[in-house]
C-alpha cells in the first residue's frame, strides 16, 4: 500500500490543511509583509524570498472565516506543468506543520462544514480523526481571482 | 506565473505618497502638482474631492486612501494635487507629497496572479525603500477611478 509523507498545516481556528512533503519549502517565523491595494482580502500582502515577491494566502480567510493573525508563513513550491520550471507562494501559518505519514485508506470527503474547500483541494484524508483537505496549490496561485474576490 | 521581471525601469518616474502606499507612475504622465489649498471643494463631481483649474479650465480632483478606495473628504495630510494627463483632459489625484526620481533603476515584479483582480490599476510592484511600490499608468489609473465612481 502506498504511503506519503505531508505536512499538515495549522491555518487558524479548526483550519488545517496539507501539502505534500517536498511542496513545502521554507518556514519563516514573523517575516516582514507589505500589503498591496487592489487584491482579495484574503492575498492581500506580498513577502520577499530568495529575490522573488510572493503572494501571502490567508486560507482561513478564503473559506469565510477569521482573518489569521499568521505567526508562520510557509512557502511553498509547485509546477503549472511536469517539468516546468517551479512557481513558488506563502501560506499564513498560526503554528509550525507537523509531518505525516498518509496512506491511501485514509482517503475520506472534504470537510462538510465548509463548501470552499472543493475550489481549493485535489484531495482529502482523515488524520487523527479530522479530515484534512491537500491543498492544489497549483489552482490556488496560478490562478487570477474573479471579481468577486 | 508571478516571477520577477528582471528589467529596470531605468526612466524618470514620480512617486506619490498617498498613506502608506507608495504610488509609481511615469513621470511623463503627470502634468502639473498644485497645492491641497487650491482645490475647490464647492460642489464636487461625483465621489470626488473637488476641482482643480488647470490650462485655465476645471478638472476633476479624486482623494484616495492608501488602499485605493474613494474619499470625498480630504485628510490634512494630502497637501498635494498631481495632475495626470489623460487623452485631451486632466485629473487631479491627491497625494501626501511627490517625488520625481530621473533615471529610477529598481528590481520589478510581476504582480502575482493571485492577487490580480480584473480592475486592479496595478501594473506591477517595485522595490522601493524598506518595503514596496506599486506601479500604475493614468490610463490604468483613471479607468479604475472611472470603474469606482460608477459602482460606488
Amino acid at each position: 500500500m502506498t504511503r506519503m509523507n505531508a505536512w499538515i498545516l495549522d491555518l487558524g481556528i479548526d483550519c488545517k490543511a496539507a501539502v505534500g512533503s517536498r511542496e513545502l519549502l521554507h518556514l519563516m517565523a514573523v517575516p516582514t509583509t507589505f500589503s498591496v491595494p487592489c487584491t482579495p482580502a484574503y492575498c492581500h500582502r506580498v513577502v520577499h524570498w530568495q529575490g522573488r515577491l510572493l503572494p501571502v494566502m490567508d486560507i482561513a480567510s478564503r473559506l469565510g472565516r477569521t482573518e489569521l493573525q499568521a505567526g508562520f508563513i510557509a512557502v511553498v513550491g509547485y509546477q503549472q506543468k511536469r517539468g516546468e520550471y517551479p512557481q513558488f507562494g506563502a501560506l499564513q501559518l498560526a503554528s509550525p506543520p507537523l509531518q505525516a505519514s498518509v496512506g491511501d485508506e485514509q482517503a475520506c470527503d472534504l470537510p462538510v462544514n465548509t463548501q470552499g474547500w472543493s475550489k481549493l483541494a485535489i484531495a482529502c484524508f482523515d488524520y487523527q480523526g479530522e479530515a484534512v483537505p491537500v491543498l492544489d496549490l497549483n489552482r490556488l496561485f496560478g490562478t487570477s481571482p474573479g471579481p468577486g474576490a | 506565473m508571478l516571477q520577477i521581471a528582471r528589467t529596470d525601469l531605468n526612466t524618470s518616474v514620480a512617486l506619490l505618497k498617498i498613506g502608506g502606499l507608495s504610488l509609481l507612475l511615469p513621470q511623463s504622465e503627470i502634468s502639473s502638482l498644485e497645492l491641497a489649498t487650491d482645490i475647490d471643494t464647492a460642489a464636487p463631481a461625483l465621489h470626488s474631492a473637488g476641482w482643480i483649474v488647470y490650462t485655465q479650465k476645471r478638472w476633476p480632483v479624486y482623494c484616495l486612501t492608501h488602499e485605493l478606495g474613494l474619499m470625498e473628504v480630504a485628510p490634512a495630510e494630502r497637501r498635494a494635487c498631481a495632475i495626470l494627463a489623460m487623452g485631451a483632459g486632466y485629473l487631479g489625484i491627491m497625494c501626501d507629497d511627490m517625488m520625481i526620481q530621473k533615471n529610477f533603476v529598481a528590481q520589478q515584479y510581476e504582480l502575482p496572479l493571485a492577487m490580480r483582480l480584473p480592475n486592479t490599476p496595478i501594473l506591477y510592484l517595485v522595490d522601493y525603500e524598506q518595503g514596496i511600490a506599486c506601479a500604475s499608468n493614468a490610463l490604468r489609473l483613471t479607468a479604475y477611478i472611472g470603474q469606482m465612481v460608477l459602482n460606488t
